[in-house]
């Protein structure tokens, strides 16, 4: 057996290059400490992991934060090269999936029956199969209403595959646009001995 | 029709359409074309609305419940579904409809929140906010399709090694079971015992909850092999786990919803 290297400030940032590079998954500040040395200060661990950051700067990785903790991926402008390597093309989502999927980040938990409220539309069980196959969303629950059916949130994974670190970093819901909806749909006094007339044709 | 026809409008199946709908007439063949492109009623609804600036209350509902009973009458035997939602959205229209011809007491004349329109708006708005999310959402970059999770691979010494296994091991396992067997087929008592595939099927999902991969030989006991075998082909129907054959032969049961 080979003798571990000394555990100091030096190598400090070898040991959690090295574990962010080889463990196939994101780590977080917990996981990294484990691996150091139980003792060492989260602060320490944080100032490491953001000198790595400026160190891989230039290069075509980057160390981001997402929800399960710190991981290296490409950065996404060099895609296209990465392409050419393994030229299968991820499936493109549709429009109706993505709906259904940002129903359930939203406005989570939800049941079917609350994503077709919202929709006005039947929801595929294709998409929930594939949302999950993906381990973007899961069950987190039954509501207790008749049928309890069940109800369904966004994982980890999710905000992973997406960078991001939680649902707040999601785009923001917009609310400006309630004021012209209003006036679109609510017809102004002035019409409303039009409005009459043509619904007695009616 | 003495002046030359003018430049028809569309042509749709070899048919002119000269005037311009004067409300929400849409040929039905293009009423068809056009409906594909919406998810539904509502998003339908919300580009009426937003498109051609629709006022709920001047919509003309005779005219376009037609139009929604043609089109769920040509779709209704491929899109049970989507025709009932058409039709509900119909309903709902009449509804309100309905209730605005109504006339309402005084002291509600101008409670907002009696408007029988109210609950649709706040439909219509939530739906164009999720949306217009889901279109932002589309463009975050996504794993797989911007960046990928690089890894370097190591190989561990440790889980390389092979497990040892003797050839004797092997013998005295077959001869207990053949044993086992005999001593089942020698009493001949035969009990009939009453498994449900469903109680099975829970079972087995809870022991594979915590993570474990089953091997199909250990799991098919002789006394409830056919219940256990069933259940497991009804779990894989249901895409709960997965099965896979290993290079040894071994088959080996997993939950399906797991990360692998």
């Amino acid at each position: 057996m080979n003798q571990p290297p000394v555990n100091t400030d030096n190598n400090q940032k070898n040991i959690i290059e090295l574990a962010l590079l080889t463990a196939g998954q994101p780590l977080d500040i917990r996981a990294l400490k484990r691996i150091l040395d139980d003792n060492t200060d989260s602060s320490v661990i944080k100032t490491i992991v953001q000198e790595l950051q400026q160190d891989w700067e230039p290069r075509a990785l980057q160390l981001i934060e997402t929800a399960s903790g710190f991981q290296f991926t490409s950065r996404p402008e060099y895609i296209e090269y990465i392409r050419r390597l393994n030229p299968q093309r991820p499936q493109r989502l549709s429009r109706s999936l993505l709906e259904v999927l940002a129903v359930i980040a939203y406005r989570q938990p939800v049941t079917r029956g609350d994503i077709e409220q919202i929709r006005g539309i039947a929801v595929s069980s294709n998409h929930i199969a594939f949302l999950e196959e993906q381990c973007w969303i899961e069950e987190v629950g039954r509501r207790e209403t008749p049928g309890r059916p069940v109800l369904y949130a966004t994982s980890n994974t999710f905000l992973d595959d997406l960078g991001l670190t939680s649902l707040n970093d999601l785009p923001q819901l917009l609310d400006t646009e309630d004021d012209s909806m209003e006036e679109d749909i609510t017809s102004p006094d002035t019409n409303n001995k039009a409005d009459t007339h043509n619904e007695r044709q009616i | 029709m003495n002046t030359p026809a003018p430049l028809p409008l569309a042509i749709v199946h070899g048919e002119a359409i000269n005037n311009a709908p004067a409300s929400l007439y849409i040929p039905p063949a293009a009423l068809r074309i056009m409906l594909n492109q919406f998810e539904g009623p509502l998003d339908l609804l919300l580009f009426l609305v937003r498109k051609h600036k629709f006022d709920i209350l001047n919509i003309p509902m005779a005219l376009l419940c037609r139009q929604y009973v043609a089109y769920v009458e040509e779709i209704i035997d491929e899109d049970l579904e989507l025709a009932a939602d058409y039709l509900n959205m119909s309903a709902l229209l009449v509804e309100i409809k309905t209730k605005m011809l109504l006339p309402r007491p005084p002291s509600e004349e101008n409670d907002d929140e009696n408007d029988p329109r109210a609950d649709l708006v706040q439909r219509l708005l939530e739906y164009e906010r999720i949306r217009q999310v889901a279109h932002e959402v589309s463009t975050l970059p996504r794993r797989e399709r911007d960046f990928i999770s690089p890894q370097v691979p190591v190989e561990l010494p440790l889980s390389t090694e092979k497990p040892h296994v003797q050839s004797g091991q092997l013998a005295a396992a077959l001869k207990a079971i053949l044993l086992r067997n005999k001593s089942a087929i020698g009493t001949l008592q035969l009990v009939r015992e009453i498994i449900s595939v469903r109680e099975v099927m829970s079972h087995l999902l809870r022991r594979l909850t915590s993570g474990l991969r089953l091997n199909f030989q250990t799991i098919c006991l002789p006394a409830q092999g056919g219940v256990t075998f069933l259940a497991l082909l009804q779990l894989a129907l249901e895409r709960l786990v997965h099965l896979q054959q290993e290079d040894n032969d071994e088959l080996y049961i997993e939950l399906r919803n797991k990360q692998s």
